[in-house]
């Protein structure tokens, strides 16, 4: 009996936890990474998931801003859920101003299909107020209903705090590509990076990520294979 | 003033700029694999040691070279040009607007977005729908327009036009005036082309074509045929290019015609064009199309085609990179250097091809571009005494770096000292990789992997004291080698010294291995690395010893030496071992106190293994046991798994 009621407190205190609410509701728990490169995803399975296309370049440069958008073709199912990812690149130390880097950032969410913006950035130290109020300029540009994600250094999810705050529903901390010594941590402590994280095909976790949404990065171009394999994995870790 | 140099001293130990991304460690390389070192001296016949490993690009020069074709000045610049970053600024549309904008009555434009989407369900693409020629036209029209005095109103006409570079349908109307008329009709059947509508500007195009009074109707055929390629019709477009190419009036736009020709065959007929490529990227004097020849040569052989006939330059590269058998066979029924390379590549020691494959690379000229490659190949396929002479002829001469290298690391397999063993070890980097690699000019020598592994693995203390007194190996190294010295000293010695160990814990660059390359990136041996590369880790499996110069003596001491140091477990773990024990024997001692904070230390930023942990926990436990008022123990707050 008394075991019985122990189970029962338990079960109650795991329903009435409260979890951190998913800050892109209504979409997929799994996303393809889709970078510069012909890619054919007609096999995707909408339901399970989504496409996190590279869609353009924000290049900064002088003081200057130039686009380069995507050159290559994304095929993609009826019913996807697209999130247009668009990578920040300063070429020098001269950046320019916030609104004309968050324009054309901004511009990608007018793609016909794309329910969400990715924004993926490397911010040095001296870059990181440029990049926070490029962030607050840009939620000021895009429509309420157009979550931004962001992708993250794992040290920014982990002894960093720079990025409290930040007017975006999600920071993804990128599990591969670390540096030396550096290991993938299951969960972070701030809440913008607990939801989601990015994985990628070639990098095998030590252990699986305890994040709700997770990103799969593909080194060489998605197959029908690839992405089977990548689904079976994830479930296995959900 | 303590304080404001306390802050200068803080402002100062910030780094301004941090990488974003990695850390990607400098790796030093003493020869690079992708390409060579000087790509210009390279275009120049100085071909070196000749790597299968380069890009298709330096294949492409190498071949040219290797059948005595070459490059001339043109070529040269064709095929070393930079890749154009398209995230440049575009130059061609920024001039057309400059010229625009200094019309006076104009509103001035700053902007031009060249690309238009695709608009397609279930698919999402970009092109350039308005390249750099459109600009340069456009501003040799204006200047030409502005004479007749209706710039204003032309310009009004070519904002449309550009306008669909990125979207919409914006058609100007039919010129009113008639000075601008034909150049109206012209900007209309654009602003069709660049909005997609390839049927209606074709046939506007073809118009244009049949006036002979219009400035536009000998550039018109060719715009016609473009709008077959726009709508994908290649093979309507294919016979349209090739009429256009050989017709004498329209001799200004054969080249035009010929270099879309190319890009259609590429995608309509492959292996035919690639057998086309390959033939073109051979032939001398072809400065004109030998760069956009190469980008398409390379871009079918990303896509695995094979050349329809066969041709020998594919061939040759597919074999030669490969490292296919079939070099030997090619070598025999061809004759030629670029199979001789080939075939040489393969060849091992006591393969039935190496007497023949010899004897024709010893008749290859000092001035010919693959004397260094196949004269690497000798030393390494002949018989020592024969090698080491023709290595040591060569080595007395000049050569690029890379190629230095490659012989010296040659030559010290063939040692037969230790004294010619140390003098071949050293070789100076010509580049470094980090997440990309670059290329460096240094006059430093460092050790490569081979000549590290071997002093590491395979030389015992005595010989190692004399090396770290040798002239011969760079300082650098020397200072280093003394460091290892002295750590296999106490490792080895059967009751180490505390001295020693105490010592050890204060100086995290201390290792008993010997570093290739840059070595550890945090240079001052008393300064904890912040990638963890602290110490030593346990030792891994290693290859059997191979340094025959040695004698039996010193090899039987390298081998007592080496399965001992085999047997020590990571640092943190060996550190705590030794302070525990002496911590238990002499309790009193006053460095016990900060010994145990230097393990708990070196158990956070040390190699780990299974035990660490336990270590971390015991010092941690003891120092506060037993110190709990010193310094060393309100400095240890944790201890680390």
């Amino acid at each position: 009996m008394k075991t019985l009621s122990a189970a029962a407190v338990l079960l109650a205190a795991l329903l009435l936890w409260p979890r951190p609410a998913d800050p892109l509701p209504g979409f997929p728990h799994v996303f393809l990474w889709a970078w510069e490169r012909p890619e054919n995803l007609e096999f995707l399975d909408p339901h399970a998931a989504g496409i996190a296309f590279l869609a353009r370049t924000v290049c900064l440069r002088g003081g200057a801003v130039s686009v380069r958008p995507r050159l290559n073709p994304l095929r993609y199912p009826p019913g996807a859920t697209l999130m247009a990812v668009v990578r920040v690149e300063p070429r020098d130390s001269t950046l320019p101003p916030v609104e004309a880097a968050s324009a054309a950032i901004a511009e990608a969410a007018a793609i016909p299909g794309v329910r969400a913006l990715q924004v993926d950035f490397d911010a040095t130290l001296s870059q990181r107020p440029f990049y926070r109020s490029l962030l607050t300029d840009l939620r000021r540009r895009v429509p309420q209903s157009t979550p931004i994600s962001m992708t993250a250094l794992t040290s920014w999810c982990e002894s960093d705090t720079w990025m409290a705050g930040l007017p975006v529903a999600e920071a993804v901390p990128m599990l591969f590509r670390m540096g030396p010594g550096e290991h993938a941590a299951r969960r972070f402590r701030p809440p913008l990076c607990r939801s989601s994280a990015g994985v990628s095909l070639d990098e095998p976790l030590r252990e699986p990520p305890l994040a709700a949404r997770l990103y799969i990065f593909n080194p060489r171009p998605w197959t029908a294979a690839a992405y089977r394999a990548a689904l079976r994995e994830v479930r296995q870790w959900h | 003033m303590a304080l404001r140099l306390l802050i200068a001293v803080l402002i100062l130990a910030v780094p301004v700029e941090l990488p974003g991304c990695g850390p990607y460690l400098p790796e030093a390389l003493f020869h690079l694999t992708a390409g060579p070192e000087a790509p210009a001296e390279f275009a120049h016949g100085q071909l070196g040691i000749l790597q299968p490993t380069y890009e298709r690009l330096y294949q492409v020069i190498a071949y040219r070279y290797l059948t005595a074709v070459g490059l001339n000045d043109e070529e040269r610049r064709a095929v070393l040009l930079p890749p154009e970053d398209p995230s440049g600024p575009n130059s061609n549309f920024q001039s057309w607007l400059n010229v625009r904008n200094a019309v006076p009555g104009v509103k001035p434009l700053y902007e031009i977005d060249p690309y238009r989407q695709v608009k397609k369900e279930g698919y999402f693409d970009t092109y350039l729908n308005c390249n750099d020629d459109a600009f340069r036209t456009a501003a040799a029209t204006l200047e030409r327009i502005q004479r007749t005095g209706a710039a204003v109103e032309w310009i009004a006409a070519q904002d449309l036009v550009f306008s669909n570079c990125s979207h919409g349908a914006a058609i100007p109307q039919p010129a009113s005036n008639p000075r601008l008329r034909a150049d109206r009709d012209y900007q209309i059947a654009s602003a069709k082309f660049y909005s997609e509508q390839y049927d209606a500007a074709r046939r506007d195009f073809q118009t244009i074509a049949a006036n002979a009074a219009s400035p536009w109707h000998d550039i018109a055929p060719y715009l016609a045929a473009r709008c077959l390629l726009r709508a994908g019709k290649l093979a309507e477009a294919e016979t349209e290019l090739r009429s256009i190419a050989a017709d004498p009036a329209l001799k200004r736009w054969h080249a035009p015609a010929s270099r879309l020709l190319g890009y259609v065959r590429l995608r309509a007929h492959p292996a035919e064009r690639m057998h086309e490529l390959a033939l073109a990227l051979v032939r001398p004097g072809s400065q004109a199309t030998i760069g956009q020849d190469f980008i398409d040569y390379r871009e079918l052989f990303f896509r695995n085609v094979t050349p329809q006939p066969n041709d020998d330059l594919t061939d040759w590269i597919r074999n030669f990179q490969a490292g296919g058998s079939g070099a030997v066979e090619n070598w025999r029924t061809r004759h030629t250097l670029p199979w001789l390379v080939a075939a040489l590549e393969v060849a091992k020691t006591g393969d039935a091809a190496v007497p023949e494959l010899l004897a024709a690379a010893r008749e290859v000229k000092s001035d010919s571009p693959a004397y260094l490659t196949v004269n690497c190949h000798r030393v390494r396929l002949l018989p020592p005494n024969d090698a080491r002479a023709l290595a040591d002829r060569l080595l007395a001469g000049t050569m690029p770096t890379s190629a230095r290298n490659q012989f010296r690391a040659e030559r010290m397999r063939l040692a037969r000292d230790f004294e010619e063993f140390l003098r071949y070890a050293p070789r100076r980097p010509v580049g470094d990789a980090t997440d990309k690699w670059r290329t460096v000019d240094t006059e430093a020598d460092l050790l490569d992997s081979d000549s590290a592994l071997i002093l590491d693995r395979d030389i015992p203390l005595s010989l190692l004291k004399q090396a770290s007194t040798s002239r011969l190996l760079p300082d650098d190294v020397r200072r280093q080698l003394e460091d290892v010295i002295s750590v296999r000293t106490l490792l080895l010695a059967r009751a180490p010294s505390f001295d020693g160990v105490f010592a050890l814990l204060n100086t995290p660059g201390l290792r008993p291995h010997v570093d290739s390359g840059y070595g550890r990136y945090t240079k001052e041996p008393a300064k904890i690395d912040p990638y963890r590369d602290n110490w030593w880790c346990a030792p891994k499996a290693i290859d059997p010893p191979c340094a025959p110069f040695l004698s039996a003596a010193a090899r039987a001491q390298a081998a007592a030496e080496r399965q001992k140091l085999q047997s020590v477990p990571t640092a943190p773990d060996w550190l705590a071992a030794q302070t525990l024990a002496f911590a238990e024997a002499h309790p009193q001692d006053p460095r016990v106190p900060e010994a145990l904070y230097l393990v708990v230390r070196a158990t956070r930023y040390g190699c780990e293994d299974n035990q660490t942990g336990d270590f971390s926990h015991r010092a941690f436990d003891l120092l506060h046991r037993r110190y709990a008022a010193t310094e060393w123990a309100a400095k240890t707050p944790y201890w680390f798994k």
